[in-house]
Protein backbone atom coordinates (compact mmCIF):
# COMPACT_ATOMS: atom_id res chain seq x y z
CA UNK A 1 0.00 0.00 0.00
CA UNK A 2 2.87 2.50 0.68
CA UNK A 3 4.48 1.36 -2.59
CA UNK A 4 0.94 2.98 -4.10
CA UNK A 5 0.86 6.01 -2.24
CA UNK A 6 4.32 7.14 -3.27
CA UNK A 7 3.80 6.14 -6.74
CA UNK A 8 0.71 8.33 -6.90
CA UNK A 9 2.76 11.39 -5.07
CA UNK A 10 5.68 10.89 -7.65
CA UNK A 11 2.85 10.98 -10.67
CA UNK A 12 1.15 14.01 -9.02
CA UNK A 13 4.04 16.03 -8.75
CA UNK A 14 5.73 14.60 -11.80
CA UNK A 15 4.25 17.78 -14.12
CA UNK A 16 6.32 20.13 -12.38
CA UNK A 17 9.53 18.78 -13.07
CA UNK A 18 8.77 16.95 -16.75
CA UNK A 19 10.34 18.66 -19.65
CA UNK A 20 8.49 18.28 -22.80
CA UNK A 21 4.32 17.99 -23.71
CA UNK A 22 4.74 14.29 -25.58
CA UNK A 23 6.14 12.47 -22.28
CA UNK A 24 2.84 13.93 -20.10
CA UNK A 25 0.85 13.13 -23.41
CA UNK A 26 2.19 9.58 -22.75
CA UNK A 27 1.51 9.42 -19.21
CA UNK A 28 -2.09 10.55 -19.64
CA UNK A 29 -2.45 8.12 -22.44
CA UNK A 30 -1.33 6.05 -19.66
CA UNK A 31 -3.77 6.66 -17.05
CA UNK A 32 -6.87 5.95 -19.89
CA UNK A 33 -5.06 2.58 -21.00
CA UNK A 34 -4.82 1.74 -16.95
CA UNK A 35 -8.58 2.37 -16.16
CA UNK A 36 -9.52 0.53 -19.45
CA UNK A 37 -7.45 -2.54 -18.82
CA UNK A 38 -8.26 -3.18 -15.18
CA UNK A 39 -11.63 -2.92 -16.39
CA UNK A 40 -11.30 -5.48 -19.11
CA UNK A 41 -9.73 -7.78 -16.26
CA UNK A 42 -12.88 -7.00 -13.90
CA UNK A 43 -15.34 -8.72 -17.02
CA UNK A 44 -12.41 -11.66 -17.26
CA UNK A 45 -13.10 -12.21 -13.44
CA UNK A 46 -15.99 -13.56 -14.66
CA UNK A 47 -14.59 -16.14 -16.90
CA UNK A 48 -15.58 -13.87 -19.93
CA UNK A 49 -12.75 -13.15 -22.69
CA UNK A 50 -14.16 -9.98 -23.70
CA UNK A 51 -12.67 -9.16 -27.15
CA UNK A 52 -14.88 -5.82 -27.80
CA UNK A 53 -13.91 -3.48 -25.07
CA UNK A 54 -12.24 -1.38 -27.71
CA UNK A 55 -15.82 -1.23 -28.96
CA UNK A 56 -17.29 -0.01 -25.74
CA UNK A 57 -14.81 3.01 -25.10
CA UNK A 58 -15.70 3.49 -28.97
CA UNK A 59 -19.63 3.92 -27.77
CA UNK A 60 -18.62 5.69 -24.81
CA UNK A 61 -16.62 8.03 -26.73
CA UNK A 62 -19.05 8.31 -29.56
CA UNK A 63 -21.86 8.82 -26.88
CA UNK A 64 -19.76 11.86 -26.14
CA UNK A 65 -18.70 13.19 -29.39
CA UNK A 66 -21.72 13.03 -31.02
CA UNK A 67 -24.39 15.53 -28.62
CA UNK A 68 -20.98 17.75 -27.92
CA UNK A 69 -20.33 18.60 -31.88
CA UNK A 70 -24.16 18.34 -33.07
CA UNK A 71 -25.94 19.44 -29.92
CA UNK A 72 -23.58 21.63 -28.36
CA UNK A 73 -24.05 19.83 -24.94
CA UNK A 74 -21.06 20.65 -22.53
CA UNK A 75 -18.13 17.98 -21.82
CA UNK A 76 -19.14 17.74 -18.27
CA UNK A 77 -22.58 16.45 -19.22
CA UNK A 78 -21.28 14.41 -22.12
CA UNK A 79 -18.67 12.66 -20.57
CA UNK A 80 -21.10 10.74 -18.02
CA UNK A 81 -23.47 10.39 -20.61
CA UNK A 82 -20.61 8.28 -22.33
CA UNK A 83 -20.32 6.09 -19.51
CA UNK A 84 -23.49 5.61 -19.06
CA UNK A 85 -24.74 5.09 -22.32
CA UNK A 86 -21.57 2.12 -22.80
CA UNK A 87 -22.61 0.63 -19.68
CA UNK A 88 -26.45 0.43 -20.73
CA UNK A 89 -25.49 -0.83 -23.97
CA UNK A 90 -23.03 -3.14 -22.57
CA UNK A 91 -25.70 -4.68 -20.42
CA UNK A 92 -28.40 -5.59 -23.19
CA UNK A 93 -25.44 -6.49 -25.47
CA UNK A 94 -23.87 -8.97 -22.75
CA UNK A 95 -27.41 -10.19 -22.52
CA UNK A 96 -27.42 -12.83 -25.66
CA UNK A 97 -23.83 -13.69 -25.31
CA UNK A 98 -24.20 -14.70 -21.48
CA UNK A 99 -25.31 -17.90 -23.05
CA UNK A 100 -21.75 -18.55 -24.94
CA UNK A 101 -18.69 -19.51 -23.06
CA UNK A 102 -14.82 -19.94 -23.20
CA UNK A 103 -13.40 -19.60 -27.14
CA UNK A 104 -17.64 -19.56 -28.24
CA UNK A 105 -17.88 -16.34 -26.03
CA UNK A 106 -14.24 -15.24 -27.31
CA UNK A 107 -15.30 -15.43 -30.89
CA UNK A 108 -18.72 -14.41 -30.81
CA UNK A 109 -17.22 -10.67 -28.98
CA UNK A 110 -14.53 -10.18 -31.14
CA UNK A 111 -16.84 -10.60 -34.01
CA UNK A 112 -19.43 -8.14 -31.65
CA UNK A 113 -17.35 -5.42 -31.85
CA UNK A 114 -16.44 -5.92 -35.53
CA UNK A 115 -20.20 -5.07 -35.80
CA UNK A 116 -20.06 -1.94 -33.30
CA UNK A 117 -17.57 -0.15 -35.59
CA UNK A 118 -19.25 -0.97 -38.88
CA UNK A 119 -22.20 0.13 -37.38
CA UNK A 120 -20.94 3.21 -36.36
CA UNK A 121 -18.80 3.96 -39.50
CA UNK A 122 -22.00 3.56 -41.55
CA UNK A 123 -23.35 6.38 -39.75
CA UNK A 124 -22.94 8.64 -42.27
CA UNK A 125 -22.40 12.75 -41.20
CA UNK A 126 -23.66 12.20 -38.11
CA UNK A 127 -19.86 10.22 -37.11
CA UNK A 128 -17.95 11.06 -39.46
CA UNK A 129 -17.68 7.95 -41.32
CA UNK A 130 -14.40 5.96 -41.37
CA UNK A 131 -12.24 9.48 -40.65
CA UNK A 132 -13.78 9.86 -37.36
CA UNK A 133 -16.03 12.86 -35.85
CA UNK A 134 -13.42 16.02 -35.70
CA UNK A 135 -14.36 19.46 -33.79
CA UNK A 136 -14.99 17.47 -30.42
CA UNK A 137 -14.97 20.49 -27.75
CA UNK A 138 -11.55 20.23 -25.50
CA UNK A 139 -12.07 20.80 -21.92
CA UNK A 140 -9.40 22.87 -21.11
CA UNK A 141 -6.50 24.58 -22.79
CA UNK A 142 -3.37 23.25 -20.50
CA UNK A 143 -2.37 20.33 -21.01
CA UNK A 144 -1.27 19.75 -17.00
CA UNK A 145 -4.88 19.97 -16.54
CA UNK A 146 -5.84 16.95 -18.41
CA UNK A 147 -2.84 15.23 -17.16
CA UNK A 148 -4.39 15.49 -13.00
CA UNK A 149 -7.80 14.92 -14.91
CA UNK A 150 -6.95 11.25 -15.97
CA UNK A 151 -4.51 10.67 -13.06
CA UNK A 152 -7.69 11.86 -10.41
CA UNK A 153 -9.71 9.71 -12.65
CA UNK A 154 -7.65 6.84 -12.26
CA UNK A 155 -7.16 6.88 -9.26
CA UNK A 156 -11.26 6.93 -8.41
CA UNK A 157 -12.13 3.99 -11.13
CA UNK A 158 -8.97 1.90 -9.63
CA UNK A 159 -10.86 2.76 -6.25
CA UNK A 160 -14.13 1.34 -7.66
CA UNK A 161 -12.92 -1.89 -9.51
CA UNK A 162 -10.68 -2.44 -6.20
CA UNK A 163 -14.37 -2.14 -4.26
CA UNK A 164 -16.09 -4.09 -6.79
CA UNK A 165 -13.52 -7.18 -6.98
CA UNK A 166 -13.17 -7.89 -3.62
CA UNK A 167 -16.77 -7.38 -2.32
CA UNK A 168 -19.36 -10.19 -2.11
CA UNK A 169 -20.12 -9.78 -6.06
CA UNK A 170 -16.49 -10.21 -7.42
CA UNK A 171 -16.28 -13.43 -5.26
CA UNK A 172 -19.55 -14.84 -6.54
CA UNK A 173 -18.13 -13.91 -10.24
CA UNK A 174 -14.89 -15.75 -9.55
CA UNK A 175 -17.07 -18.68 -8.76
CA UNK A 176 -19.49 -18.58 -11.89
CA UNK A 177 -15.96 -18.25 -13.66
CA UNK A 178 -14.48 -21.44 -11.76
CA UNK A 179 -17.45 -23.45 -12.04
CA UNK A 180 -20.63 -22.17 -13.09
CA UNK A 181 -22.62 -25.49 -12.31
CA UNK A 182 -21.60 -25.21 -8.61
CA UNK A 183 -22.41 -21.82 -8.44
CA UNK A 184 -26.11 -22.07 -9.46
CA UNK A 185 -25.87 -24.40 -6.92
CA UNK A 186 -25.69 -22.50 -4.19
CA UNK A 187 -27.84 -19.75 -5.56
CA UNK A 188 -25.24 -17.65 -7.80
CA UNK A 189 -26.98 -16.84 -10.91
CA UNK A 190 -24.41 -17.04 -14.02
CA UNK A 191 -25.85 -15.00 -16.17
CA UNK A 192 -26.84 -11.91 -13.95
CA UNK A 193 -23.20 -11.83 -12.71
CA UNK A 194 -21.65 -12.15 -16.18
CA UNK A 195 -24.16 -9.25 -17.46
CA UNK A 196 -23.08 -7.18 -14.55
CA UNK A 197 -19.33 -7.52 -14.67
CA UNK A 198 -19.93 -6.50 -18.55
CA UNK A 199 -22.12 -3.59 -17.68
CA UNK A 200 -19.63 -2.13 -14.98
CA UNK A 201 -16.78 -2.68 -16.76
CA UNK A 202 -18.05 -1.30 -20.05
CA UNK A 203 -19.09 1.96 -17.83
CA UNK A 204 -15.23 2.67 -17.17
CA UNK A 205 -14.07 1.63 -20.05
CA UNK A 206 -16.84 4.34 -21.70
CA UNK A 207 -15.98 7.14 -19.31
CA UNK A 208 -12.51 6.70 -19.97
CA UNK A 209 -12.90 6.89 -24.16
CA UNK A 210 -15.12 9.86 -23.48
CA UNK A 211 -12.50 11.40 -21.70
CA UNK A 212 -9.92 11.00 -24.26
CA UNK A 213 -11.94 11.91 -27.23
CA UNK A 214 -12.60 15.35 -25.86
CA UNK A 215 -8.66 15.55 -24.71
CA UNK A 216 -7.99 14.25 -28.63
CA UNK A 217 -10.85 16.46 -29.79
CA UNK A 218 -11.54 13.50 -32.64
CA UNK A 219 -13.80 10.48 -31.86
CA UNK A 220 -11.90 7.93 -35.24
CA UNK A 221 -13.05 4.48 -35.99
CA UNK A 222 -9.65 2.88 -35.95
CA UNK A 223 -8.75 3.50 -32.34
CA UNK A 224 -11.67 1.43 -31.05
CA UNK A 225 -11.56 -1.58 -33.93
CA UNK A 226 -9.65 -5.20 -33.17
CA UNK A 227 -6.05 -4.46 -32.49
CA UNK A 228 -7.16 -1.64 -30.29
CA UNK A 229 -8.90 -4.27 -28.14
CA UNK A 230 -6.10 -6.76 -28.83
CA UNK A 231 -3.59 -4.16 -27.15
CA UNK A 232 -5.67 -3.78 -24.28
CA UNK A 233 -5.86 -7.14 -23.50
CA UNK A 234 -2.61 -7.81 -23.91
CA UNK A 235 -1.56 -4.93 -21.20
CA UNK A 236 -3.24 -7.35 -19.07
CA UNK A 237 -1.88 -10.73 -20.28
CA UNK A 238 1.61 -9.11 -19.97
CA UNK A 239 1.05 -7.53 -15.75
CA UNK A 240 -0.70 -10.94 -15.39
CA UNK A 241 -4.76 -11.51 -15.53
CA UNK A 242 -4.66 -13.44 -11.99
CA UNK A 243 -4.18 -9.93 -9.85
CA UNK A 244 -5.74 -6.64 -9.22
CA UNK A 245 -2.30 -5.14 -10.02
CA UNK A 246 -1.65 -6.82 -13.17
CA UNK A 247 -3.09 -4.40 -15.94
CA UNK A 248 -1.39 -1.07 -14.38
CA UNK A 249 2.04 -2.82 -14.46
CA UNK A 250 1.26 -4.34 -18.22
CA UNK A 251 0.44 -0.51 -19.26
CA UNK A 252 4.02 0.48 -17.46
CA UNK A 253 5.92 -2.25 -19.67
CA UNK A 254 4.32 -2.62 -22.68
CA UNK A 255 3.07 1.59 -22.88
CA UNK A 256 5.02 3.83 -21.41
CA UNK A 257 8.63 2.19 -20.78
CA UNK A 258 8.73 1.88 -24.99
CA UNK A 259 7.54 5.29 -25.53
CA UNK A 260 10.05 6.53 -22.96
CA UNK A 261 13.63 4.92 -23.54
CA UNK A 262 12.69 3.43 -27.45
CA UNK A 263 10.86 6.58 -28.99
CA UNK A 264 13.99 6.87 -31.25
CA UNK A 265 12.99 3.80 -33.17
CA UNK A 266 9.49 5.38 -34.69
CA UNK A 267 8.52 2.66 -37.24
CA UNK A 268 10.12 -0.26 -35.83
CA UNK A 269 8.69 0.69 -32.04
CA UNK A 270 6.43 -2.61 -32.50
CA UNK A 271 9.71 -4.81 -32.64
CA UNK A 272 10.48 -3.93 -29.61
CA UNK A 273 6.42 -4.39 -27.92
CA UNK A 274 6.41 -7.55 -29.77
CA UNK A 275 9.96 -8.61 -28.37
CA UNK A 276 8.41 -7.81 -25.10
CA UNK A 277 5.37 -9.88 -25.30
CA UNK A 278 7.53 -13.08 -26.64
CA UNK A 279 10.12 -13.10 -23.79
CA UNK A 280 6.76 -12.20 -21.32
CA UNK A 281 4.98 -15.59 -22.81
CA UNK A 282 8.25 -17.73 -23.16
CA UNK A 283 9.12 -16.89 -19.20
CA UNK A 284 6.46 -15.88 -17.34
CA UNK A 285 3.03 -17.78 -17.81
CA UNK A 286 1.09 -15.73 -15.10
CA UNK A 287 2.91 -12.24 -16.50
CA UNK A 288 5.40 -10.11 -14.33
CA UNK A 289 2.87 -10.19 -10.99
CA UNK A 290 3.26 -14.09 -11.59
CA UNK A 291 7.10 -13.65 -11.70
CA UNK A 292 7.05 -11.10 -8.50
CA UNK A 293 5.06 -13.74 -6.65
CA UNK A 294 7.64 -16.66 -7.36
CA UNK A 295 10.65 -14.65 -6.22
CA UNK A 296 8.62 -13.62 -3.05
CA UNK A 297 7.56 -17.29 -2.61
CA UNK A 298 11.55 -17.96 -2.88
CA UNK A 299 13.18 -15.35 -0.72
CA UNK A 300 10.21 -16.24 2.05
CA UNK A 301 10.99 -20.24 1.86
CA UNK A 302 14.31 -19.44 2.31
CA UNK A 303 13.93 -17.61 5.63
CA UNK A 304 12.09 -19.42 7.14
CA UNK A 305 14.14 -22.71 6.73
CA UNK A 306 17.09 -20.54 7.94
CA UNK A 307 14.89 -19.59 11.20
CA UNK A 308 14.17 -23.42 11.06
CA UNK A 309 17.10 -24.47 10.81
CA UNK A 310 18.43 -21.85 13.64
CA UNK A 311 15.67 -23.12 16.03
CA UNK A 312 16.84 -27.32 15.32
CA UNK A 313 20.37 -26.22 16.04
CA UNK A 314 21.00 -26.66 20.27
CA UNK B 1 -20.15 -14.70 -61.55
CA UNK B 2 -16.21 -16.39 -61.68
CA UNK B 3 -15.74 -13.80 -58.66
CA UNK B 4 -18.78 -14.92 -56.56
CA UNK B 5 -17.40 -18.58 -56.93
CA UNK B 6 -13.25 -17.48 -56.65
CA UNK B 7 -13.93 -15.48 -53.60
CA UNK B 8 -15.57 -18.30 -51.94
CA UNK B 9 -12.79 -20.42 -52.59
CA UNK B 10 -10.62 -18.14 -51.04
CA UNK B 11 -12.75 -18.11 -47.89
CA UNK B 12 -12.64 -21.70 -47.87
CA UNK B 13 -9.21 -21.89 -48.43
CA UNK B 14 -8.46 -19.51 -45.00
CA UNK B 15 -11.34 -20.99 -43.28
CA UNK B 16 -9.47 -24.81 -43.83
CA UNK B 17 -6.34 -23.30 -42.78
CA UNK B 18 -7.79 -21.89 -39.58
CA UNK B 19 -10.09 -24.42 -38.46
CA UNK B 20 -6.91 -26.82 -39.34
CA UNK B 21 -5.07 -25.21 -35.91
CA UNK B 22 -7.98 -24.45 -34.08
CA UNK B 23 -9.56 -28.26 -33.96
CA UNK B 24 -5.85 -29.73 -33.72
CA UNK B 25 -4.06 -27.86 -31.08
CA UNK B 26 -6.79 -25.93 -29.68
CA UNK B 27 -5.13 -22.57 -30.92
CA UNK B 28 -6.97 -19.62 -31.96
CA UNK B 29 -4.68 -18.48 -34.35
CA UNK B 30 -5.11 -14.62 -34.53
CA UNK B 31 -1.90 -14.27 -36.98
CA UNK B 32 -4.01 -16.14 -39.44
CA UNK B 33 -4.54 -12.39 -41.24
CA UNK B 34 -0.70 -12.21 -41.17
CA UNK B 35 0.42 -15.35 -42.59
CA UNK B 36 -2.15 -14.89 -45.23
CA UNK B 37 -0.74 -11.15 -45.66
CA UNK B 38 2.83 -11.96 -45.58
CA UNK B 39 2.27 -14.95 -48.28
CA UNK B 40 0.98 -12.60 -50.63
CA UNK B 41 3.66 -10.13 -50.26
CA UNK B 42 6.14 -12.84 -50.55
CA UNK B 43 4.39 -13.97 -53.94
CA UNK B 44 4.74 -10.09 -54.95
CA UNK B 45 8.76 -9.91 -54.09
CA UNK B 46 9.69 -13.23 -55.90
CA UNK B 47 7.30 -12.65 -59.32
CA UNK B 48 8.21 -8.45 -58.98
CA UNK B 49 11.97 -7.94 -57.86
CA UNK B 50 13.49 -11.45 -58.81
CA UNK B 51 11.52 -11.94 -61.88
CA UNK B 52 10.49 -15.24 -61.43
CA UNK B 53 6.95 -16.65 -63.06
CA UNK B 54 4.86 -17.34 -61.71
CA UNK B 55 4.65 -21.15 -61.82
CA UNK B 56 7.84 -20.76 -59.66
CA UNK B 57 7.02 -18.18 -57.28
CA UNK B 58 3.65 -19.91 -56.43
CA UNK B 59 4.65 -23.16 -54.92
CA UNK B 60 7.61 -21.75 -53.69
CA UNK B 61 5.13 -19.28 -51.48
CA UNK B 62 3.42 -21.95 -50.18
CA UNK B 63 6.44 -24.47 -49.39
CA UNK B 64 7.91 -21.69 -47.43
CA UNK B 65 4.40 -20.86 -45.63
CA UNK B 66 3.97 -24.40 -44.51
CA UNK B 67 7.65 -25.11 -43.77
CA UNK B 68 7.08 -21.80 -41.33
CA UNK B 69 4.12 -23.20 -40.14
CA UNK B 70 5.90 -26.32 -38.68
CA UNK B 71 8.60 -23.97 -37.37
CA UNK B 72 6.13 -21.77 -35.76
CA UNK B 73 4.49 -25.11 -34.28
CA UNK B 74 7.85 -26.56 -32.84
CA UNK B 75 8.98 -23.05 -31.27
CA UNK B 76 6.26 -21.02 -30.57
CA UNK B 77 2.86 -23.07 -30.26
CA UNK B 78 4.46 -25.90 -28.47
CA UNK B 79 6.23 -24.31 -25.34
CA UNK B 80 3.24 -22.50 -24.64
CA UNK B 81 0.63 -25.96 -23.87
CA UNK B 82 -1.90 -25.07 -25.21
CA UNK B 83 -2.75 -22.01 -23.07
CA UNK B 84 -5.19 -19.68 -24.38
CA UNK B 85 -3.68 -16.53 -23.07
CA UNK B 86 -0.23 -17.54 -23.90
CA UNK B 87 -0.99 -18.09 -27.78
CA UNK B 88 -3.06 -15.31 -27.73
CA UNK B 89 0.58 -13.31 -26.50
CA UNK B 90 2.43 -15.20 -28.98
CA UNK B 91 -0.15 -14.68 -32.00
CA UNK B 92 0.01 -11.06 -31.63
CA UNK B 93 3.81 -11.23 -31.10
CA UNK B 94 4.36 -13.05 -34.63
CA UNK B 95 1.65 -10.41 -36.37
CA UNK B 96 3.19 -7.39 -35.32
CA UNK B 97 6.57 -8.85 -36.91
CA UNK B 98 5.22 -9.90 -39.89
CA UNK B 99 3.15 -6.29 -40.58
CA UNK B 100 5.75 -4.47 -39.05
CA UNK B 101 8.31 -6.11 -41.59
CA UNK B 102 6.05 -5.40 -44.26
CA UNK B 103 5.04 -1.70 -44.04
CA UNK B 104 8.51 -0.68 -43.42
CA UNK B 105 10.11 -2.13 -46.36
CA UNK B 106 6.56 -2.34 -48.53
CA UNK B 107 4.93 0.84 -47.36
CA UNK B 108 1.09 0.52 -47.03
CA UNK B 109 0.01 1.50 -50.74
CA UNK B 110 -2.06 -1.37 -52.37
CA UNK B 111 0.23 -3.50 -54.61
CA UNK B 112 -1.01 -6.34 -57.12
CA UNK B 113 0.71 -9.22 -58.10
CA UNK B 114 0.83 -9.37 -61.58
CA UNK B 115 -1.12 -12.08 -63.63
CA UNK B 116 0.25 -15.26 -64.11
CA UNK B 117 -1.44 -15.52 -67.74
CA UNK B 118 -2.58 -12.44 -69.01
CA UNK B 119 -5.24 -12.39 -71.66
CA UNK B 120 -9.01 -13.39 -71.08
CA UNK B 121 -10.51 -16.49 -72.17
CA UNK B 122 -14.40 -16.55 -73.69
CA UNK B 123 -16.45 -18.92 -71.52
CA UNK B 124 -19.66 -18.88 -72.98
CA UNK B 125 -20.96 -15.31 -73.72
CA UNK B 126 -18.63 -13.61 -71.10
CA UNK B 127 -14.85 -12.93 -71.24
CA UNK B 128 -13.02 -14.07 -68.16
CA UNK B 129 -9.88 -13.54 -67.13
CA UNK B 130 -7.27 -16.71 -67.73
CA UNK B 131 -5.98 -16.19 -64.57
CA UNK B 132 -8.92 -16.70 -62.72
CA UNK B 133 -10.31 -19.44 -64.58
CA UNK B 134 -6.39 -21.05 -63.59
CA UNK B 135 -7.00 -19.83 -59.96
CA UNK B 136 -10.46 -21.54 -59.22
CA UNK B 137 -9.38 -24.80 -60.86
CA UNK B 138 -5.96 -24.90 -58.55
CA UNK B 139 -8.13 -24.08 -55.64
CA UNK B 140 -10.51 -26.63 -56.13
CA UNK B 141 -7.89 -29.02 -56.80
CA UNK B 142 -6.55 -28.80 -53.49
CA UNK B 143 -9.34 -28.34 -51.35
CA UNK B 144 -10.64 -32.09 -53.16
CA UNK B 145 -6.92 -33.09 -52.30
CA UNK B 146 -7.72 -32.17 -48.72
CA UNK B 147 -11.26 -33.99 -48.00
CA UNK B 148 -9.44 -36.56 -49.77
CA UNK B 149 -6.41 -36.05 -47.38
CA UNK B 150 -8.71 -35.98 -44.48
CA UNK B 151 -11.27 -38.57 -44.82
CA UNK B 152 -9.17 -41.16 -46.56
CA UNK B 153 -5.02 -41.02 -45.64
CA UNK B 154 -3.90 -42.54 -42.72
CA UNK B 155 -3.09 -39.33 -41.21
CA UNK B 156 -6.50 -37.87 -41.96
CA UNK B 157 -7.67 -40.49 -39.71
CA UNK B 158 -5.41 -39.61 -37.02
CA UNK B 159 -6.07 -36.31 -37.50
CA UNK B 160 -9.94 -36.64 -36.42
CA UNK B 161 -8.77 -38.73 -33.60
CA UNK B 162 -7.09 -36.17 -32.10
CA UNK B 163 -9.60 -33.76 -32.86
CA UNK B 164 -12.64 -36.50 -31.33
CA UNK B 165 -10.23 -37.07 -28.17
CA UNK B 166 -6.67 -36.05 -27.88
CA UNK B 167 -5.78 -38.25 -24.82
CA UNK B 168 -7.44 -41.16 -26.46
CA UNK B 169 -5.52 -41.01 -29.31
CA UNK B 170 -2.68 -40.17 -27.50
CA UNK B 171 -3.40 -43.83 -25.70
CA UNK B 172 -3.42 -45.16 -28.88
CA UNK B 173 0.47 -44.63 -30.53
CA UNK B 174 -0.36 -41.12 -32.12
CA UNK B 175 2.30 -38.79 -31.50
CA UNK B 176 0.17 -35.04 -30.75
CA UNK B 177 3.84 -33.29 -32.03
CA UNK B 178 3.42 -34.64 -35.70
CA UNK B 179 -0.23 -34.12 -35.83
CA UNK B 180 0.19 -30.64 -34.69
CA UNK B 181 3.45 -30.24 -36.73
CA UNK B 182 1.32 -31.16 -40.04
CA UNK B 183 -1.70 -29.48 -39.33
CA UNK B 184 0.09 -25.79 -38.94
CA UNK B 185 2.13 -26.53 -42.18
CA UNK B 186 -1.45 -27.63 -43.91
CA UNK B 187 -2.91 -24.48 -41.92
CA UNK B 188 -0.33 -22.06 -42.94
CA UNK B 189 0.03 -23.65 -46.53
CA UNK B 190 -3.62 -23.29 -47.42
CA UNK B 191 -3.29 -19.26 -45.65
CA UNK B 192 -0.74 -18.66 -48.27
CA UNK B 193 -2.46 -20.20 -51.36
CA UNK B 194 -5.70 -17.81 -50.06
CA UNK B 195 -3.06 -14.98 -49.55
CA UNK B 196 -1.54 -15.42 -53.34
CA UNK B 197 -5.16 -15.52 -54.90
CA UNK B 198 -6.25 -12.51 -53.09
CA UNK B 199 -2.95 -10.91 -54.01
CA UNK B 200 -3.20 -11.27 -57.49
CA UNK B 201 -6.47 -10.90 -58.01
CA UNK B 202 -7.32 -8.42 -56.09
CA UNK B 203 -5.84 -5.47 -54.30
CA UNK B 204 -2.59 -6.20 -51.91
CA UNK B 205 -2.19 -3.52 -48.81
CA UNK B 206 -1.46 -4.90 -44.99
CA UNK B 207 -4.77 -4.19 -44.30
CA UNK B 208 -6.33 -6.88 -45.94
CA UNK B 209 -4.97 -9.45 -43.32
CA UNK B 210 -7.57 -8.30 -40.44
CA UNK B 211 -10.41 -8.04 -42.69
CA UNK B 212 -9.47 -11.58 -43.69
CA UNK B 213 -9.26 -12.55 -40.53
CA UNK B 214 -12.99 -11.26 -39.77
CA UNK B 215 -14.35 -13.47 -43.08
CA UNK B 216 -12.50 -16.34 -41.78
CA UNK B 217 -13.67 -15.99 -37.91
CA UNK B 218 -17.33 -15.51 -39.90
CA UNK B 219 -17.04 -18.68 -41.61
CA UNK B 220 -15.76 -20.82 -38.22
CA UNK B 221 -18.14 -19.40 -36.45
CA UNK B 222 -21.05 -20.27 -39.32
CA UNK B 223 -19.95 -23.77 -39.73
CA UNK B 224 -19.12 -24.80 -36.22
CA UNK B 225 -16.13 -25.36 -34.53
CA UNK B 226 -14.93 -29.21 -35.55
CA UNK B 227 -16.53 -29.08 -39.02
CA UNK B 228 -14.83 -29.44 -42.23
CA UNK B 229 -17.37 -29.71 -43.91
CA UNK B 230 -19.33 -27.06 -42.86
CA UNK B 231 -16.66 -24.74 -43.91
CA UNK B 232 -17.84 -25.52 -47.87
CA UNK B 233 -21.18 -25.17 -47.86
CA UNK B 234 -20.86 -21.59 -45.28
CA UNK B 235 -17.84 -20.44 -47.41
CA UNK B 236 -19.77 -20.82 -50.72
CA UNK B 237 -22.69 -19.03 -49.15
CA UNK B 238 -20.27 -16.14 -47.96
CA UNK B 239 -18.78 -16.12 -51.22
CA UNK B 240 -22.31 -15.41 -52.66
CA UNK B 241 -22.93 -13.01 -49.78
CA UNK B 242 -19.79 -11.09 -50.86
CA UNK B 243 -19.44 -11.76 -54.33
CA UNK B 244 -22.58 -10.54 -55.37
CA UNK B 245 -24.84 -8.77 -53.64
CA UNK B 246 -22.57 -5.69 -53.71
CA UNK B 247 -23.96 -5.16 -57.20
CA UNK B 248 -27.39 -5.00 -55.93
CA UNK B 249 -26.92 -3.34 -51.93
CA UNK B 250 -24.42 -0.82 -50.42
CA UNK B 251 -21.47 -2.93 -49.09
CA UNK B 252 -21.50 -1.44 -46.02
CA UNK B 253 -25.09 -2.87 -45.64
CA UNK B 254 -24.74 -5.92 -47.16
CA UNK B 255 -21.46 -6.27 -44.34
CA UNK B 256 -24.49 -5.28 -41.55
CA UNK B 257 -26.35 -8.35 -43.15
CA UNK B 258 -23.62 -10.66 -42.81
CA UNK B 259 -23.21 -9.67 -39.12
CA UNK B 260 -26.60 -9.55 -37.94
CA UNK B 261 -26.58 -13.37 -39.44
CA UNK B 262 -23.60 -14.47 -37.60
CA UNK B 263 -24.39 -12.71 -34.01
CA UNK B 264 -27.83 -14.17 -34.37
CA UNK B 265 -26.93 -17.93 -35.06
CA UNK B 266 -24.26 -16.99 -32.51
CA UNK B 267 -26.90 -16.45 -30.09
CA UNK B 268 -29.59 -19.40 -31.42
CA UNK B 269 -27.36 -21.84 -32.36
CA UNK B 270 -23.84 -21.36 -30.74
CA UNK B 271 -22.44 -24.48 -32.43
CA UNK B 272 -22.99 -23.12 -35.85
CA UNK B 273 -24.92 -24.85 -38.57
CA UNK B 274 -22.64 -28.07 -39.00
CA UNK B 275 -21.21 -28.11 -35.80
CA UNK B 276 -21.52 -30.86 -32.72
CA UNK B 277 -19.78 -32.02 -29.87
Amino acid sequence: MSIVGALIVILALLPLGISGTYYMHVLILAFVYVVISSSWRVVSISGQFNIAIGAFMGIGAYAAAIPNVWLGWPPWVTIPLGAVAAAILGAVLAFPFARLRTIYYAMGTLFLGYVIINLITAGGKTTGMSTGLGGVEPLFSNRAHYYYLALGLMIVSMLCLYRFEFSRIGVRMKAVSQSHEVAASVGIGERRNRILAVAFGSFFAGLMGAVYCHYQGVASPSSYGLAATLWIIMYVLVGGINSYWGPTIGVGILLVIPEFFFRDLRGDLPYVTAAILLIIAFTMPEGIVGLLKLLRARVFARRRTKEEVSVDAP
Amino acid sequence: MINVVLLGVVYILMGMGFAFILNLLGIFNLAHGAIFVSAAYGCYLLVVKLGLPGFVAFPLTVLAAAAFGVVVERFLFRPMKADFNRTIMVCIALSTILVTTFNRFLGTRALSIPPFIPGTTGLGPYKVDTDRILAFGIGVVILVAIIVFVDHSRWGARMQAVTQNSEGAALQGIRFGQIAAIACAVGFGLAAIGGVFMGSLYNLTPFIGDITLIKVLMLVILAGLGSFNGIFYVGALLGVLYGALPAVLNGAVVDALASVLVLSLLVIRPRGFFGHE
